[in-house]
């Protein structure tokens, strides 16, 4: 149930990353558009990226679960507060226009230079980058991953959340898929709005029971 | 090729045409066609499982089915295993069964039913059987789905 | 701008009634089942008003060049008998609208089109429904719902949603009820919500295993069955269907005039939208003859007519196919088109093409039912009871 429970909130939000992300990989994929394996390589390096700093994440937060949520006090109540003040933020984070820069925009420098010697890295670094977006559904993610208790846990919940969140990414090789990339904010804001709702529901939940 | 096009657009839509009267009327065709494909069948959880055994008893008999811990992936942490008694000729009006339900030679839980009333008592014997999930006449027979911790997690 | 008609006049009138004569046989041999039941008199009534109705709609659909105006009759029709012959039977059989744990237990429940949105999944992974209908037997088994469903989808696509489906009706009628909206402007992008319950429906259904849409969020509940109510979680969820009933599917599209339970909320639509890319029937608009009035943004009742879409020449994947856009332009700019075909021409082939199976399927669905009805009607005006 954990870990499906990070499948399905990285399918609700995991358009919002493919809207936000995704103009990261454009250029690379305009380039050699026409050469769909190719694609299909520079999409798998940059997911390769997301996964890595998606297991760094787990790895961190479900140390920081086992050191805190341990202690009983920490049981139940701060989960749930956690829970609604969290997806309060995903609401907002749907319902308002936040600017939103992909974080492995700014590893283009970096990346660009690597990429002279080593081009393989530019999709990997944007991938790795892009995985620590702190959005609100990241933020979620590490709250519920936290609340497993056990690394192991941790990292299965962000895996699994990484996979939610890749499913989006699959079509790209495509690169005319991107014409249909508002509506697919727009539900990818929707299944925000609705995965908040849940969470809310879950926190209260947790908080009166 | 704009001719060729237009033809293959015309041939598809008289198709479709066709496909909707097809549909209905050999309806009960396909259907017993797709009914044999292996996923056709409904999941544990709504169906009860498996028969795994029958015992009889005087004047009635238990079917108990595999116990169901069905997931969408693997196996879940709980579950449940329905049971059911079918009267010889008509349902008793108390059933008492003790029901060791994964057959392993330990009696699990005691199950008392009135079927007059629908009142229904579960003495658990085993850590792993958990609460009455459900209990119901069914057609001729009394139906209960007792709650389960899996063993194998 | 000059308009012309998409209709010539000569000879239309012997025209329209030569292309109905094939759908008298379609609508004997459907609403009948094969099978005339001419036993007592009410019955012969009952088929030959339900008859006479369904082929007027056809003829005058023909004849006029008017499409929408008269579905929506049918449609509008269809719904109303289908919850009243479905409840009537359901008393009958059980006694109640509501089901027991006895119909859960035996997995006799009717699979209605929408649980296929919920059941992909788990086939994929659990290699079984996760539905507790029956495969085969009964009434709507498993199998031949499903039939029907790929049968409509690749004939019709989401045309199911303005010409099949038993719900569908409900608001398309109550969006007819004002002259004007009271509430204007709608976001077409409401329209998008549905794909995204689509895609939490279709998730937390396979993680739970459980139908969650029918669970906890069918309106329709309300006029087909529901769970007897026994503990306070059936009491929430008989309030969340009810409250979904009448804010989706009456005050809403009373208030917008907008189909606002079909075009923005129900998963199956979403889905069925999908199904508009596979098969040959679409609506698209002549853009030399359109002069931009935006009559079809504001007439279409999905949301699917919105500014790109007209600048494109063609609505958007969600369009229903329910010619209301194609009815009130007063240009002509808009019809229905086949693939593959060259645009802007042979509308009158291209649209007779269309309504053939449109119409099959609309008077499948409602004929059998429309036809009982009236013979429940009877009976509850001659006798006080439907029973
Ligand atoms: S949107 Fe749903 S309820 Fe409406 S017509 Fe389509 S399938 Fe039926
Ligand atoms: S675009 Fe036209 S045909 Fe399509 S749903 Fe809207 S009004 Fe109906």
């Amino acid at each position: 149930m954990h870990s499906s429970e990070g499948f399905l909130l990285g399918l609700s939000t995991g358009a919002v990353c493919l809207a936000t992300c995704g103009p990261v990989l454009i250029p690379y994929l305009l380039a050699e558009s026409n050469a769909v394996v190719k694609n299909f390589l520079e999409v798998g390096l940059f997911l390769s990226g997301r996964l890595v700093a998606y297991v760094l994440t787990g790895v961190i937060t479900g140390i920081a679960g086992t050191l805190f949520l341990q202690n009983h006090v920490f049981q139940g109540f701060v989960p749930g507060i956690i829970d609604v003040i969290l997806s309060l933020s995903l609401l907002a984070y749907a319902f308002f226009r936040f600017r939103h820069v992909c974080p492995g925009e700014t590893s283009n420098q970096l990346a660009g230079r690597l990429g002279l010697h080593w081009p393989e890295a530019i999709p990997l670094l944007g991938g790795f980058a892009s995985g620590l977006n702190f959005c609100p559904p990241f933020i979620l993610a590490i709250a519920q991953a936290s609340a497993s208790g056990n690394i192991a846990g941790s990292v299965i919940y962000f895996v699994a959340f990484f996979a939610g969140t890749s499913l989006y990414f699959i079509p790209l090789p495509f690169i005319g898929f991107f014409r249909r990339k508002q509506s697919l904010t727009i539900i990818g804001k929707f299944a925000a709005i609705i995965a908040g709702l849940y969470f809310l529901y879950k926190g209260i939940f947790i908080i009166f029971h | 090729m704009k001719k060729t096009l237009s033809i293959i657009g015309y041939i598809w839509a008289v198709l479709c045409l066709l496909l909707i009267p097809i549909t209905f009327m050999g309806n009960n065709a396909f259907a017993s066609m797709l009914a044999k494909l292996p996923f056709m069948k409904v999941n544990p959880i709504y169906s009860g499982g498996e028969v795994d055994r029958t015992v009889n008893h005087a004047g009635f008999k238990t079917t108990i089915n595999k116990p169901v811990f069905e997931a969408l992936i693997g196996e879940s942490s709980k579950g449940f295993v329905q049971v059911k008694w079918t009267g010889d000729k008509m349902l008793p009006p108390i059933i008492n069964d003790t029901i060791d339900y994964d057959n392993n030679g330990i009696r699990d839980f005691i199950i008392h039913i009135d079927t007059h009333t629908g009142k229904t008592e579960l003495t658990p014997l085993d850590s792993h059987v958990l609460s009455l999930n459900i209990s119901s006449k069914v057609k001729d027979s009394w139906l209960a789905r007792i709650n389960l911790l899996n063993p194998a997690k | 701008m000059k308009t012309t008609s998409l209709y010539s006049t000569s000879g239309k009138l012997w025209k329209s009634i030569a292309l109905t004569l094939p759908m008298f046989l379609l609508t004997f041999v459907f609403i009948t089942g094969g099978k005339p039941d001419f036993s007592s008199s009410s019955a012969i009534f009952s088929f030959v008003v339900t008859f006479i109705f369904f082929n007027t709609l056809f003829f005058l659909m023909l004849y006029t060049g008017k499409t929408d105006r008269f579905r929506a009759i049918g449609f509008i029709a269809m719904a109303l008998f289908f919850a009243l012959v479905f409840i009537v039977n359901l008393v009958k059989m059980r006694g109640s609208m509501s089901f027991s744990n006895e119909n859960l237990l035996s997995c006799e429940i009717p699979f209605c089109h929408i649980v296929t949105t919920m059941i992909i999944i788990p086939i994929v992974l659990t290699k079984s429904i996760i539905f507790p209908g029956s495969i085969l037997t009964g009434f709507a088994s498993i199998a031949s719902m499903l039939v029907i469903v790929i049968g409509i989808s690749l004939a019709l696509g989401r045309g199911f949603c303005s010409w099949g489906c038993f719900y569908g009706g409900w608001d398309d009628g109550t969006s007819r009820i004002l002259r004007r909206p009271v509430i204007k402007n709608v976001n077409p992008n409401w329209r998008w919500f549905s794909f995204a319950f689509l895609l939490i429906i279709a998730l937390s259904a396979a993680i739970t295993l459980t139908p969650t849409y029918c669970s906890w969020f069918c309106p329709f509940k309300t006029v087909t069955e529901y769970e007897k109510i026994t503990n306070f979680d059936t009491l929430m969820k008989t309030i969340v269907f009810v409250s979904l009933f009448l804010s989706l599917v009456i005050i809403l599209p009373v208030l917008t005039r907008k189909r606002i339970q079909c075009g923005t909320f129900c998963p199956m639509g979403a889905l069925m939208s999908f199904t508009n890319k596979i098969n040959p029937f679409e609506v698209t608009i002549d853009k030399e003859k359109c002069n931009d009035c935006k009559k079809c943004i504001r007439t279409c009742p999905t949301f699917s007519m919105v500014e790109p879409g007209l600048s494109k020449g063609r609505p958007e994947i969600t369009c229903m196919k329910c010619g209301k856009c194609i009815d009130e332009c007063s240009q002509n700019a808009i019809s229905y088109h086949i693939r593959g075909t060259p645009s802007g021409k042979a509308f009158t082939a291209a649209r007779t093409l269309f309504l053939y199976p449109a119409f099959t399927l609309l008077v499948v669905f409602a004929g059998g039912n429309i036809q009982y009805g009236i013979v429940l009607l009877i009976r509850f005006f001659s006798t006080g009871s439907f029973m």
